[in-house]
């Protein structure tokens, strides 16, 4: 079996400067010291999850643990007709990545597919107690999740897990899911999911981000189909930060994908309701 | 020594008896037991009833403890009498409006009206909620005192309470091997703070507090987690401003030789380690 984790982020942007005090201050990621006016961030023993990028454009790393598995994408694309981009040194070198290759899905979001992102052997510090593990999955927009699972199914060899009407959930090892695809307008990065300890530090980070006037359009609340307890944060520019925990292991090799109703129960089974996004509009 | 063995029922006069009702099935979750014209009573666990509201005065207030048996009821009575608390045994008709084979009434140094009771009346039919709020039983209360340090020392030398834990002068005292039966809290009158119901667990705590909140019901502390118990929390507003708690998670101290109750500052974080205040509403 495949299996595929969610090395980075890179999000373009013209403001620089209040993404990174916001991941910082706010969220509490650990800044580390960047190079071409972009901010990076750390949020476990990788050397950076987290880059805002004032030339863009916006990309989501996921990591392969056996390249060889790079390779046979590689050929999954060519015959399917994807164009593709393999990553050369200097890619590499700025993707702090052994090697890999970028491609768009279907919607246009821009998957880097790579090996051997870059750790760190600094232990990850936060820069407060929010209890924050690692960078977990993402949730991507797309603007037809049907036809878009054929490329993650098909080509990159993720496994459908659940739905929610047309929201997919998709990933490859026991983790109920990596990917999160959202019915949008648009492609874009949605959100961007990081593990916390447990219950009590989503609580945490939930009263100290309100009572610093941050906007937490959605949560406390537990997804139905993951059981995953999941807290939104607003970032600038609508950016959602996820923090998460108790995400559902399932086995991979007996787990159906389930059909959940588009209702606010199916995201949320505690009964809170999404205020303000559009893809989560039920 | 008076021997409490457990908190049993708690009295409430209401001005509105069908109000009350309504918020005790529909919001708090408790199963009717029995509708008199005066009274209502409500179930929570597997006794009769723990919670009973009649017609009357909201002030009317009255909590009771279980004791062993007659025996000790006559003992507790005799000690309180010599400490010249006044003490009313309760009549016939008054022992089966309470569901119990006999009572003794009297008040604590700050006036708040307890009762003893004896065999307090068990059901062989389940509980069975109005409303799937997850609870599995009346736990504990929080009264108001006058004077912390002068309750506190009735409580545990009158009584056979043990303090678990201190908030600046405030002891949140247990009676078994609960971490606290009774909680007390600084006003400058007597009356009942809270109503404490035991969940299931964390899911049934934030599933309350969205049920509660979207039903305009009054959320005064919480969701959050006591770092004195351990409990996760819910304190809401009932009929007449009584505070009802959900809690899950409270810690059992089952040996009483070795556990040196904690001093906790008078502090927010002591109150909740999530970060969640109460609101000016929470207490009096």
């Amino acid at each position: 079996m495949r299996l595929a984790d969610v090395a980075y982020v890179r999000i373009a942007t013209s403001n620089v400067a209040a993404h990174g005090a916001f991941a910082g201050d706010m969220i509490g990621l650990r800044a580390v010291p960047a190079s071409d006016g972009e901010a990076w961030f750390r949020s476990d023993i990788r050397r950076r999850t987290l880059v805002f990028d004032p030339r863009g454009p916006s990309s989501t790393g996921i990591a392969l643990h056996d390249p060889r598995d790079i390779e046979a994408i590689a050929e999954r694309l060519q015959d399917a007709g994807y164009a593709f981009e393999r990553h050369d040194r200097d890619a590499c070198d700025r993707l702090f990545v052994r090697g890999g290759l970028r491609v768009a899905d279907p919607s246009g979001n821009l998957i880097d597919l790579v090996h051997g992102p870059h750790h760190s052997g600094v232990r990850f510090f936060p820069q407060r107690d929010n209890g924050i593990q690692g960078l977990e999955g993402i949730g991507l927009r797309s603007t037809s999740p049907e036809r878009d699972l054929v490329f993650w199914r098909d080509i990159l060899g993720f496994d459908l897990r659940d739905r929610v009407g047309e929201i997919a959930y998709i990933g490859t090892d026991d983790l109920h899911h990596r990917i999160v695809l959202y019915p949008s307008d648009r492609p874009g990065i949605l959100s961007i999911n990081f593990a916390v300890e447990d219950l009590e530090l989503v609580m945490q980070n939930k009263y100290h981000l309100q009572s610093r006037q941050v906007r937490l359009p959605f949560g406390p609340g537990r997804q139905a189909a993951s059981s995953q307890i999941f807290l939104m944060v607003e970032g600038p520019e609508g950016l959602l930060y996820s923090l998460v925990t108790e995400t559902r292991k399932i086995d991979p090799a007996r787990h159906r994908p389930r059909q959940f109703a588009l209702e606010a129960h199916s995201l949320c089974c505690w009964g809170s309701r999404p205020e303000g996004i559009a893809e989560l509009a039920v | 020594m008076i021997e409490l063995k457990d908190v049993c029922y708690a009295r409430l006069g209401t001005r509105d008896l069908e109000g009350a009702t309504t918020f005790a099935t529909e919001f708090l979750g408790l199963e009717v037991a029995e509708r008199r014209r005066d009274a209502v009573y409500f179930r929570s666990d597997d006794r009769s009833h723990t919670l009973c509201y009649f017609e009357g005065d909201p002030e009317d207030q009255s909590v009771a403890f279980e004791v062993e048996d007659e025996a000790a009821l006559l003992a507790a009575a005799d000690t309180l009498d010599r400490m010249d608390h006044r003490v009313e045994r309760g009549t016939a008709e008054e022992c089966e409006r309470r569901k119990v084979r006999d009572f003794v009434a009297f008040r604590d140094p700050t006036g708040n009206r307890i009762e003893l009771a004896v065999r307090p009346e068990r059901s062989g039919k389940r509980y069975f909620a109005t409303r799937d709020a997850g609870i599995t039983g009346f736990s504990h209360v929080g009264l108001y005192t006058t004077d912390p340090v002068r309750d506190e020392a009735f409580w545990t030398q009158v009584c056979n309470a043990k303090v678990s834990d201190r908030i600046g002068d405030i002891p949140l005292m247990r009676v078994n091997e609960i971490h606290h039966t009774i909680a007390l809290l600084a006003s400058d009158r007597p009356g009942v703070q809270h109503i404490n119901h035991q969940v299931t667990n964390n899911d049934d705590i934030l599933r309350s507090y969205n049920f509660l909140a979207e039903r305009n019901v009054e959320i005064v502390f919480g969701p959050g987690r006591h770092p004195t118990s351990g409990a996760r929390f819910l304190y809401f507003k009932g009929p007449e401003g009584m505070v009802y708690e959900y809690s899950v998670g409270v810690d059992a101290i089952p040996n009483e030789e070795t556990h040196q109750p904690r001093q906790f500052g008078f502090e927010p974080t002591s109150l909740c380690k999530w970060g969640s205040k109460p609101e000016r509403s929470f207490r009096r």
